[in-house]
């Protein structure tokens, strides 16, 4: 059994910290990659550079930067090499206080030449965010409804319970026209749109849970003591739910991170140009020889879920130890 | 068995109903939906009640809602706004390409997570065992659509193994067979990015379904009887983990018409995605209203399916 247990905790703390290190890294974004996502270092030069790519930047005095492989200075002018093509800029037209720099895209860029690395990260921002929020709303829509129909007398229930199943027996896509039709899309809207049909499945959970708990002993013993009905399904009922609750929004988590990307992906959830991890494999269409631009998004997308995943299967592991082996 | 039968026909049906009465109020509601009609001031008004009641608009929302449900039920959905024939006719155009993109990546699904899942449950903690734990686990992971680009930019792209998308190559001459293994080239990428991510989450179902029971007496009694460990877990434990596996199928099946949007999108698949999609961007509500009715009914008939299967595989649940 020990062994058991140290590879369950091995599991949780795998997934945990798969999962803070990807929310650190979109939090240092600015720090680890440029601050502003969107910006195109000199497009004609750099753009749909693979992984790794190195390039010498030269600014000008008109405030932009040009970059090619090779910057080198020649008497009054300085000469940009490489990539088939050259190109020679009068140094009066340069920026005298730092004319030279460097740049490597880690990740290579995109059609535009935005760096992928920072798009990711800087997606992996409004990605999660829009990801937790819509799981939080979720939470609060479906967890009171839950418990008041697990407490609710057998024809409210049975209402209550109608509703969670035409809920979510409709169609995701249609209930975002409908609110797309009447907010403009953005962050907020696919977050709702996320959440409100994301409730259910809470909404079922803590419904089964509440009617499970409310036959046990300890719900008689306080009922006996006079505690009324607010109180018990605040103070007995809630922290016994608690814990399936939050094995479901780790599930969930990993769940709408999926989904906000398919929106995005299709053009319905969060719009260009805020980067998030959909957005930038949707960039990726019509480019499939550049393989990097759809595939390190993908990679954080999967990585969330898989991560998510993990800390959901622990703590349902930790919570339900008769697991035995089948060719024993 | 009989009440069972009509008790969730008859809570499937009042599903059904809810979600078409939901839809027909969300248009209804929406800004340039069917009663926005006469506020646009550019229309005259003469003109605008010559639209409401050759349109039926002027009738109260009551009585367009009876009607609407009526010749619904009789297969009229209304016209497409954005393609000039019935809604149900552009809905029906669709519907067997999906069905037949999602009938194949649910047998990939199927095929894949059974052997799969029965392969890791024989010796749990084996080696193959946790390499396919570790496998499934990313593969599960991945999203539909992504892979869909994946697959597409290797195998389309690099390695011209497939065709690249649509259902079947333009000025293809040749006999049913050729033709037929043109469908089944063209069908092979779409059916793999829906089906294996699919396969690897139903992999780790059967395995836990499978394990679940593990410790059974009867699985015990069946060791003792000397059974081969063969039979013990296709005589056996298969058996009596069906109860998970038909939920497993419901669940899957439920998805069949709505699940494949995103990956018919990416391989211009023409079934109820793309159509559906197209809709959206027209805002065609007639489209849309019948496409999520349909989606909808198969969701709530899928669930109702699973259901009464258990029933009928189960003693416990059908005497309940």
């Amino acid at each position: 059994m020990p062994e058991r247990r140290s590879r369950r905790d091995l599991t949780l703390r795998a997934g945990l910290a798969v999962l803070a290190l990807l929310t650190l890294a979109t939090l240092l974004a600015p720090v680890l990659v440029r601050a502003d996502p969107e910006l195109a270092l000199d497009p004609a030069a750099t753009a749909l550079s693979p992984p790794g790519a190195r390039f010498e930047t030269l600014r000008l005095a008109a405030g932009y930067e040009l970059a090619a492989p090779r910057v080198v200075r020649s008497g009054d002018r300085f000469r940009l090499e490489g990539r088939g093509r050259e190109r020679e800029v009068p140094a009066s037209a340069v920026d005298p206080a730092r004319p030279l720099g460097r740049v490597k895209f880690w990740l290579g860029t995109d059609a535009l030449g935005r760096d992928v690395a920072a798009r990711l990260l800087h997606g992996g921002r409004v990605s999660l965010a829009v990801a937790g929020a819509s799981v939080a709303l979720s939470l609060v829509l479906g967890v009171p409804l839950g418990l008041a129909a697990g407490l609710a007398r057998r024809r409210l229930d049975t209402l209550l319970l109608g509703t969670i199943e035409t809920a979510q027996a409709f169609p995701r896509l249609f209930l975002l026209v409908a609110l797309v039709a009447i907010v403009p899309a953005g962050v907020g809207t696919t977050v709702a749109v996320l959440g409100l049909t994301g409730w259910m499945p809470v909404a079922r959970l803590v419904r089964a849970e509440t009617r499970r708990v409310r036959a046990s002993d300890f719900v008689l013993a306080a009922r006996a003591a006079g505690v009324g009905r607010t109180r018990l399904a605040l103070r007995h009922l809630l922290p016994n739910v608690a814990a399936p609750v939050a094995i479901e929004a780790s599930l969930a988590m990993g769940a709408a991170v999926t989904t906000e990307a398919a929106l995005s992906f299709l053009g319905l959830g969060v719009p260009p140009p805020v980067p998030s991890w959909g957005n930038l494999i949707a960039d990726a269409r019509g480019l499939e020889a550049a393989w990097w631009v759809a595939l390190f998004p993908g990679l954080a997308l999967v990585a969330t879920v898989i991560a998510c995943g993990l800390i959901g299967d622990a703590l349902r592991d930790r919570m339900d130890p008769r697991r035995g082996a089948l060719a024993g | 068995m009989a009440k069972v039968l009509a008790r969730r026909l008859s809570i499937a049906a009042a599903l059904v109903l809810a979600v078409v009465t939901a839809a027909f109020l969300l248009v209804e509601a929406l800004p340039g939906g069917p009663g926005a009609l006469p506020e646009d001031p550019r229309v005259p008004p003469a003109q605008a009640e010559r639209l409401r009641a050759a349109w039926g608009l002027d009738r109260p929302l009551g009585e367009r809602y009876v009607r609407f449900l009526l010749s619904a039920l009789g297969g009229d959905w209304g016209p497409s706004l954005a393609q000039h024939r019935p809604a149900a006719e552009v809905i029906a155009g669709a519907l067997p390409w999906t069905l037949l993109l999602s009938g194949t990546a649910l047998l990939i699904e199927l095929a894949g997570g059974l052997a799969l899942g029965l392969a890791a449950a024989r010796r749990p903690g084996g080696a193959f065992d946790r390499a396919s734990s570790v496998g499934t686990l990313a593969l599960r992971a991945v999203p539909g659509f992504w892979l869909a680009l994946l697959l597409l930019s290797a195998f389309a792209l690099r390695w011209p193994l497939a065709p690249a998308g649509g259902v079947s190559t333009p000025g293809l001459d040749g006999g049913p067979f050729a033709r037929l293994a043109d469908l089944a080239a063209h069908l092979a990428l779409p059916a793999l990015a829906i089906g294996l991510p699919a396969a690897a989450g139903a992999a780790r179902f059967v395995r836990a379904a499978l394990l679940e029971i593990a410790g059974e007496p009867f699985l015990a009694a069946a060791r003792a009887r000397g059974l081969t460990p063969r039979r013990v877990l296709f005589g056996h434990a298969l058996r009596a983990a069906t109860a998970p596996l038909v939920q497993l199928l419901g669940f899957s099946l439920g998805g069949v018409l709505s699940g494949s949007l995103a990956v018919e999108v990416v391989f211009a698949w023409p079934g109820m995605g793309r159509v559906v999609f197209d809709a959206l961007a027209a805002r065609d509500y007639p489209v849309l209203v019948a496409g999520a009715a349909l989606s909808a009914v198969a969701v709530i008939a899928a669930s109702a399916l699973a259901e009464l299967a258990h029933a009928a595989l189960d003693p416990r649940v059908r005497d309940a």
